[in-house]
């Protein structure tokens, strides 16, 4: 295959939290559009992430997203989080509890110091807040949106730009089982649409199994065995 | 008679820059202190904290130390820019405003650190800078704690007396301001003038208080 692997990377990081230390150290290549990251809590999942999206800057390493370099330390390059162009939906979504839900979707839409206003209406949020049936509670702020709502609203937010993958911490960790069920196809389905390559973490080897594509164990900062 | 409507304008002259100074200072030292990591940062906090307990007229001499003629402030101002501080009110909003700095930067401090920085990081990955960033989530979700701190901190400019004194002095019209007046007139026996001031001051603050209450009501919907 002569494209580029969607991503490459060799990364390490430790890190101290009193008498406890640990350290990240791994290497993952994959030309696969889905990536599925099973571990347990501790593990360095979310650290993972942090460290893709550029939250988090590696010890050493290097990052690679369908060849776009985002950090090398050997070549001392490290693109900003706000230029790296990922989607990224955090564990507890994360949305902006000010804002209503249109606003949430549309934030990254509007990069300066004012946000957009609750007025404000861009085709690709409607069409965000239509797709996932949001169009009711679009004015809604997220304190009074039900779990999948919320969920639905920071993926929106996440996608709405078009990123180059998307990354998703635990994002059915808050959901009860059915929902859980539900938005597990939801997803299935809109990445097979989308087609935007997913990394995905999780604790819960349902989602695994559901979700399939490529699944590496994560251990102690370590990936264990690749399937 | 005469004295209380320019020392009620100066008052609120001075109360109002004090609220600016220490709104500035105040927001921005609580965030640097809330969100930046260096060494020294509580010795620091501790020191901008102090004004809170230290007597006002401890205060006023460090500041007369600090802004007086041979002061080592005050004569480069002086030789520099010609600018002379004391018993001034330019003086006395300085005054004011270490005394009261203190209770814009705590609850700022306060507020900022009880920002998720989740939201922080989502605000950055979805392209923001971090200029941006503070305006569009840091400060709309702190802004309810230093708006607190605010009113507070006006109201206490509005009754500084102990450091105003000694750095601005006692001048009527120029730099007496409402609670020196209230001191001047009982110790001159005015108790007409002593009563009416005393007076004027309680509405003031009653009516900030009011708003205070006011507009955190208006926030929380």
């Amino acid at each position: 295959m002569s494209a580029p692997p969607l991503i490459d990377l060799e990364l390490r990081k430790s890190l101290r939290a009193g008498a406890r230390r640990f350290e990240l150290a791994l290497r993952l290549r994959s030309h696969n559009e889905r990536i599925v990251v099973l571990g347990p809590s501790g593990a360095g999942k979310t650290l993972l992430l942090h460290l893709i999206a550029g939250l988090t800057r590696p010890d050493a390493g290097s990052i690679h997203l369908q060849g776009r370099c985002l950090h090398d330390s050997a070549r001392r390059v490290d693109v900003p989080a706000r230029a790296r162009g990922v989607g990224f939906v955090f564990q507890d979504y994360a949305l902006f509890p000010h804002l209503d839900a249109r606003q949430n979707i549309g934030f990254g839409l509007h990069r300066g110091w004012r946000g957009p206003s609750r007025r404000w209406r861009d085709p690709r949020v409607e069409e965000w807040l239509q797709r996932f049936g949001l169009g009711e509670v679009a004015h809604q702020y997220p304190s009074e949106l039900s779990g999948g709502q919320r969920q639905r609203v920071a993926l929106a937010r996440a996608l709405v730009s078009a990123p180059s993958v998307l990354l998703l911490d635990e994002p059915f960790a808050a959901l009860d089982t059915g929902l859980r069920r539900s938005l597990r196809a939801e997803l299935d389905q809109l990445q097979r649409r989308l087609r935007v390559p997913m990394l995905l973490v999780t604790h819960d080897p349902e989602d695994a199994e559901y979700l399939g594509g490529e699944v590496l164990r994560l251990r102690e900062g370590r990936v264990e065995s690749a399937d | 008679m005469e004295a209380a409507w320019p020392a009620l304008a100066l008052s609120l002259k001075v109360a109002v820059w004090t609220c600016a100074i220490s709104l500035a200072l105040g927001a921005g030292l609580g965030w640097l202190l809330a969100r930046r990591r260096f060494p020294g940062r509580e010795l620091l906090d501790t020191l901008l904290t102090l004004p809170l307990v230290l007597p006002p007229t401890v205060l006023g001499y460090y500041l007369l130390v600090l802004f007086g003629r041979r002061g080592w402030l005050g004569g480069w101002l002086q030789e520099q820019l010609g600018i002379q501080l004391i018993f001034t009110w330019q003086g006395a909003v300085i005054a004011a405003s270490v005394v009261a700095f203190p209770l814009v930067f705590k609850p700022a401090r306060a507020a900022f650190e009880g920002v998720d920085t989740q939201l922080e990081q989502a605000g950055r990955v979805l392209g923001l800078s971090e200029w941006a960033l503070f305006w569009r989530v840091t400060l709309p979700l702190a802004w309810r704690g230093i708006l607190a701190g605010l009113l507070l901190a006006f109201a206490r400019a509005m009754g500084e007396f102990g450091a105003t004194l000694m750095v601005a002095g006692s001048i009527p019209g120029r730099t007496q301001t409402l609670s020196v007046a209230v001191y001047e007139a009982v110790q001159a026996g005015q108790d007409a003038t002593a009563a009416l001031l005393v007076a004027i001051t309680t509405l003031v603050c009653t009516a900030v208080l009011l708003a205070a209450g006011w507009l955190g009501r208006r926030e929380r919907r």
